[in-house]
């Protein structure tokens, strides 16, 4: 599994602004079963469980700063949602509030997998069960050298 | 032949602002043309010898950029990418570097991108890589896509 990110997400942090930008003030979709193509596609599966500031419904926020090609999520914020649909997630959609989930080549979008290990996004256990609230301690993204 | 970003563009990418991005981090840069082989990355310091520099018409104005397409931004169409050759050589390599950086020197915090150079198959296509000193070259097409996945 890859990471993929939107035509959208990709215009925008060649042309407009950083991937802080583009990403700050999203929210972390996390859904189960089939998975998109890419992210322009589509949203697929069952949308598990909505990741917000500590379950808010405050969208996300990233670190000030990258380091060395990395960026982090912002360590001061709790990002957590509750599990609306109980089920096994297979991957995640970093997207913005207002997405409606359809296709399209302009929404800042970024997806990826879900597991236990070996995933774009590891949790300590990927079977979400329904009414609980899920936490996700770890969310980076890394920009390659080349 | 690889396209290699700097530590410095890769983190302007990720956290340059409202304002950032490759086209505002580049804005107005220059293309440094150089012998032999690429450094092993993008913050090394510059190896082989400096060619030429591409700038706007050859006249030392820095270079811009498109908008992005499809998830690809390329050379401002109006504008004459050129450089004149500083000495004969075959240029192997080349360093986009930003209006005030120094492609010279390591550094992990100017944004640069590094490539190879080639008639065809390289990562910048020119028509001719035997730069002859005094003689004129252009760059007619220059584009770079953030991938995808």
């Amino acid at each position: 599994m890859t990471v993929k990110s939107s035509t959208g997400f990709r215009n925008h942090v060649l042309a407009v602004g950083s991937v802080k930008d583009a990403l700050d003030g999203s929210k972390l979709k996390l859904y189960g079963g089939a998975v998109p193509a890419d992210a322009d596609a589509a949203a697929g599966g069952t949308l598990l469980a909505t990741i917000t500031v500590n379950n808010s419904g405050t969208p996300v926020t990233f670190a000030a700063t990258a380091e060395s090609g990395v960026l982090a999520k912002n360590d001061t914020e709790i990002w957590s949602g509750l599990v609306a649909t109980g089920g096994t997630c297979t991957h995640y959609r970093l997207v913005s509030p207002t997405d409606s989930g359809n296709a399209s080549s302009t929404e800042v979008r970024v997806q990826g997998s879900v597991g236990k290990i070996g995933a774009d996004l590891n949790v300590s256990d990927n079977v979400l069960v329904g009414a609980a609230i899920q936490n996700i301690d770890y969310f980076v993204v890394a920009l390659p050298a080349g | 032949m690889t396209v290699r970003l700097s530590t410095g563009l890769r983190d302007k990418l990720l956290n340059g602002g409202a304002s950032g991005g490759l086209k505002n981090a580049l804005n107005l840069g220059f293309i440094a043309i150089y012998s032999g082989p690429q450094p092993l990355t993008a913050d090394s310091a510059a190896s082989g010898t400096l060619l030429g520099t591409v700038s706007v018409g050859g006249a030392g104005v820095g270079l811009t950029f498109g908008n992005s397409v499809s998830g690809t931004i390329a050379k401002a169409p109006a504008e004459d990418w050129k450089f004149t050759g500083l000495v004969d050589g075959t240029a192997g390599w080349w360093r986009f570097y930003p209006a005030a950086g120094n492609p010279a020197l390591a550094s992990s915090t100017e944004a640069r991108i590094d490539g190879n150079i080639a008639t065809s198959g390289g990562d910048l296509n020119i028509s001719n890589i035997a730069v002859k000193i005094g003689v004129p070259n252009t760059v007619d097409v220059f584009q770079f896509t953030m991938p995808a996945q």
